[in-house]
């Protein structure tokens, strides 16, 4: 079952390659029932609340094991994938041309997610890291805005070069365990019973280079500049897979890797961490009050919002974990619905830019609505899905750190200054004389496309506790790696 | 003891005297079908590859010449379907259409005979004669149609760092041989603090000799001809040299490294230095090429790099030597797989872009999908992408490497190969992009023959597997390195 909900998307991918060569439209329903297909049984999996293993020698020189385990945090940042790619494709459906190849791109990337989230094992996550990156990197360059190769490009040679030395690391880890304890391998299970002792210069460059890795792709503070550029000239459909899905996995390797594996240097790490997080916050969201257009404020508002769950991580307390996975779900929402009205705007010709927009929303009142609805969402009102996220976190941070924990809260009270005038800029305000007068409201394929996400912010916002459910128990389990007395000396300030 | 099995000599003596043999075949009256004779030259090789199968598994030596040990018996191997390959890719390909004949045949013979004699050669002069064996008959390949735009030019090249190389080699064989008073492998240790030795020399020439192996292997600094050779020559023969003749030289390298393991500290810094110069140097210079073979070339130079990376770690007290050396050699047949379908698909498209001129190759990708995703799988393996064999071959030398503790190369090597998909990835993005021309109907593959098409897709076809297959059944095929 776990072979097939991975491998399922690549298989269907290569056949569409191979027999849709000329029949882009015929590429295009394939795809998506595949994708639906492939949600759907993922979804039934994270109802069924079991959690699939599969375990097997690879490669037994070498300690590789070919191990997998799909448990709640994993199905639901798959289940999330998988919707995404399905709102996605609703919103790029006639923008994007060539499906027969777009398709198999795309479902490529979802099979790496989905392996990615199931991986039990350092190198089969690299593998699958990796095999989601390519096709990424495709989708960025050969669609998106004319000159969006060269923002592509930026981006796999950064995230390329910090995942290069991400497996440095993974191997000195695969070493230094080795050393520690006389078993090599690259077996997450195993690795994590002992987890690497001692806060040497060993595991810090080891945790160094997991940090760069993983956070290149969140992107964690100093590391993001890769990613307004390519936020802003990739095609919006591919963006909502890059930086609401992809984003995720950054976050999810540091939940999974650092700490459970070296809880010491990471503890001594935290408080770095923390800072890191709300710095990120605070200049994200300073930075998108400063942009001139709708999607570097999107783009902006999405980095604000990964460093506040790299808040939570380092903050390493149940409520902030709980609310940093609620965090990543909603994130992953409603950044695709900003950039879902982002792709719609650019259908009817508009990329967005201020001076090119304003008054659209006498024009175009139900785009209007759902535009207001995820701006809400992003900016955090209570009752969706976002709300739920940053209260958790917010209240673990302020737990941990008030400096940190208050930085962090401030940005809530910025991403309303950004919403509000992003919103005021492109949809109220007086008719911009350049917008012409033929726009068409919402079809039906863009309603249903936008239902998707606005239902799921409201069941996640409103009954947050079922969400929790689902990923408390892998949370407790990387929580009861964390002995508390790590934290004795750091956090004396509490 | 010298002892006297003869199932070493027996795959040799195959190819060898079946190369004469072709030769007869081409001058008796008569016969004049070059169709006829390549079935033969294939017959031979499937002769030897029968031989080697059927040999026995243990190790066994001809006279302290040569050895048929585990691991080159599959290089053997590898070596034998180089050299068909290399002969379905040659049979009516563009550039050399109609000038296959008996002679080409019996030099890809040689050339093979060569690669066996070097691979396993358990003394210096064996691995001598095998070189130049090998290289002499590669040198005619190069030169195959003489009118061809640069082969000439390729050719001298290659003959004269051949010459070169083959000279210091040669010096460096004397000066062990002074040194030690042995020209076998596994007794110049041995002798080395008795009466009469000079260790010194003995370091000097192996150090002269891995100047000699470099050259061969187009290591950085001895890299300069690779890149004119490979765009001179045609396609099956740029295949022949990256695949067959390179892997037998690092395979006589590896078998070196471990027999004077006690030596090899000594020369650990030309080691890393060539290491350094070939990872750095080869990718930035791949990165200004507009020639796909070009491209190629430099790539393998910075390939040549990352193995020899393995060897920096060797000494005579390490207990990972074995390790490093499975390492190194789980490369080289990725690399030897994964330049096999670069260059069958560059040779299948010669009809089409003559130059392999990266532009020339605009949306190749797209109109021969099977063809795309051929190659694609192939520059990824190149670029070190999961799961194909290129990754397991760097996570393996990287793994051995970081184990010895050379932190700092690996990190120089890694953000080399960071640098490196850069133009691996541009090679994609061509082939996959809009095409600019139309393709002639005349040179349209897919509207061609049988028989020009299916030598040439039927040793893309199962290189690409053996690429997947490599990655991922690397656990099985360490086993048989």
């Amino acid at each position: 079952m776990l072979n097939l909900v991975i491998y399922f998307p690549l298989l269907a991918a290569a056949a569409i390659w191979l027999g849709c060569r000329e029949r882009g439209t015929l590429a295009r329903s394939l795809t998506l029932a595949v994708i639906c297909l492939e949600t759907l049984i993922l979804f039934g999996l994270a109802m069924g609340g079991n959690t699939l293993s599969l375990d097997a020698e690879w490669i037994a020189d070498y300690g590789i094991h070919y191990h997998l385990q799909l448990d709640g945090l994993g199905l639901a940042l798959s289940v999330l994938s998988g919707g995404l790619a399905v709102v996605a494709m609703l919103v790029g459906w006639e923008r994007i041309d060539r499906w027969q190849a777009f398709g198999p791109l795309l479902l490529a990337t979802l099979s790496g997610m989905v392996g990615l989230f199931a991986a039990y094992d350092l190198i089969l996550f690299y593998v699958f890291w990796e095999l989601m990156l390519i096709p990424m990197y495709f989708m960025l360059a050969m669609w998106g805005d004319p000159d969006s190769r060269r923002s592509a490009t930026q981006f796999m040679l950064v995230t390329v070069t910090a995942s290069l030395l991400m497996l440095v690391a993974i191997i000195l880890l695969f070493i230094a365990h080795g050393v520690q304890t006389g078993i090599y391998t690259f077996d997450y299970g195993i690795l994590k019973q002992t987890p690497l002792i001692g806060n040497t210069l060993l595991s810090k460059l080891i945790l160094a280079g997991l940090l760069l890795g993983f956070g290149v792709k969140v992107p964690v503070f100093p590391l993001h500049f890769w990613a307004p550029l390519a936020y802003r000239k990739g095609d919006p459909s591919v963006i909502i897979m890059l930086s609401g899905a992809m984003a995720n996995a950054g976050v999810y390797g540091l939940l999974r890797f650092t700490m459970p594996l070296m809880p010491e240097v990471t503890a001594a790490f935290a408080p770095w961490g923390m800072a890191i997080g709300a710095i990120g916050t605070l200049y994200g969201a300073a930075q998108a009050i400063r942009q001139e257009d709708l999607r570097g404020v999107i783009a902006w508002s999405s980095i604000s919002h990964m460093n506040i769950a790299i808040l939570a991580l380092f903050a390493w307390q149940a409520q902030a974990l709980h609310g940093m996975a609620l965090q990543l779900l909603a994130h992953g929402l409603s950044v695709a619905g900003l950039f879902a009205i982002a792709a719609l705007l650019l259908d009817r010709k508009r990329d967005g830019v201020y001076a090119n927009v304003g008054g659209l929303y006498a024009q175009m009142p139900k785009l209007g609505m759902c535009f207001l609805f995820f701006v809400v969402a992003t900016v955090g009102m209570p009752g969706l899905a976002n709300f739920a996220g940053e209260a958790l976190i917010l209240a673990g941070a302020i737990s941990r750190s008030i400096l940190w924990g208050s930085v962090g809260a401030v940005t809530i009270l910025l991403s309303v200054i950004y919403g509000v005038k992003v919103y005021g800029k492109v949809m109220l305000g007086p008719v911009n004389p350049r917008v012409p007068t033929e726009l068409w409201d919402l079809n039906s394929r863009e309603k249903a496309a936008l239902t998707v996400l606005i239902i799921a912010i409201l069941v996640i916002g409103l009954m947050p506790q079922l969400m929790i459910e689902t990923v408390h128990l892998p949370t407790a389990e990387l929580l009861a790696v964390n002995i508390d007395s790590l934290f004795g000396g750091v956090h004396a300030i509490d | 003891m010298p002892s006297t099995d003869f199932y070493p000599v027996i795959a040799p003596a195959l190819t060898g005297i079946g190369g004469l043999l072709v030769l007869l075949i081409g001058v008796w009256p008569r016969l004049k079908d070059a169709a006829l004779v390549a079935f033969y030259a294939s017959i031979v090789l499937l002769l030897g590859a029968m031989a080697v199968l059927l040999a026995p598994h243990e190790a066994a030596g001809f006279e302290r010449f040569i050895s048929l040990d585990p691991v080159n018996r599959h290089g053997w191997l590898l070596f034998t379907a180089g050299g068909l390959a290399t002969l379905l890719l040659a049979w009516r390909d563009r550039q050399l259409l109609g000038e296959v004949d008996e002679q080409f045949c019996s030099l890809v013979l040689f050339a093979v005979t060569g690669t066996y004699l070097l691979s396993a050669a358990t003394n210096l002069l064996a691995a001598f004669i095998g070189m130049e064996l090998t290289a002499l008959s590669v040198m005619a390949m190069i030169a195959w149609q003489p009118q061809r735009k640069g082969a000439i030019e390729a050719a001298i090249k290659y003959a004269i760092t051949a010459t070169v190389s083959g000279s210091i080699m040669l010096f460096g064989i004397v000066l062990m041989y002074a040194g030690s008073g042995s020209l076998y492998l596994d007794a110049i240790p041995g002798n080395l603090g008795g009466e009469r030795t000079n260790e010194t020399l003995v370091i000097v020439g192996l150090a002269m000799v891995l100047v000699g192996i470099a050259f061969e292997l187009a290591v950085a600094p001895f890299h300069c001809w690779l890149a004119d050779v490979f765009q001179g020559s045609s396609s099956p023969v740029t295949a022949f040299i990256a695949s067959v003749g390179k892997i037998a030289m690092l395979l006589f390298l590896l078998n070196l490294a471990d027999q004077l393991s006690g030596l090899w500290p000594a020369i650990h810094g030309v080691i890393i230095g060539m290491v350094v110069l070939s990872v750095v140097w080869g990718n930035l210079a791949a990165l200004r090429q507009s020639n796909l073979k070009r491209m190629l070339a430099y790539s393998s130079v910075a390939h040549f790099g990352y193995v020899l990376l393995a060897l920096t770690a060797i000494s005579g007290d390490a207990d990972g030597n074995a390790d490093l050396l499975q390492a190194a050699a789980y490369y080289g047949l990725s690399y030897a797989v994964m330049n096999m379908v670069s260059f069958a698909v560059i040779g299948l498209l010669s009809g089409i872009n003559p130059s392999a001129d990266l532009e020339g190759y605009r949306g190749m990708g797209r109109r021969y999908p099977l063809l795309g995703v051929a190659l694609a799988i192939a520059v990824l393996s190149l670029a070190g992408i999961p799961p194909t064999a290129g990754f397991f071959g760097k996570l393996f030398v990287f793994t051995q490497a970081l184990n010895q503790g050379q932190l700092g190369l690996v990190i120089i090597a890694s953000l080399a190969a960071a640098s490196s998909l850069f133009y691996y990835l541009r090679i994609l993005v061509v082939f996959f992009s809009v095409p600019s021309n139309e393709v002639s109907e005349e040179a349209d593959i897919a509207l061609q023959g049988d028989a020009v098409v299916m030598g040439p897709t039927l040793v893309i076809s199962l290189s690409t597997a053996a690429v997947l297959l490599i990655g991922l059944c690397a656990g099985t095929v360490l086993t048989f390195i």
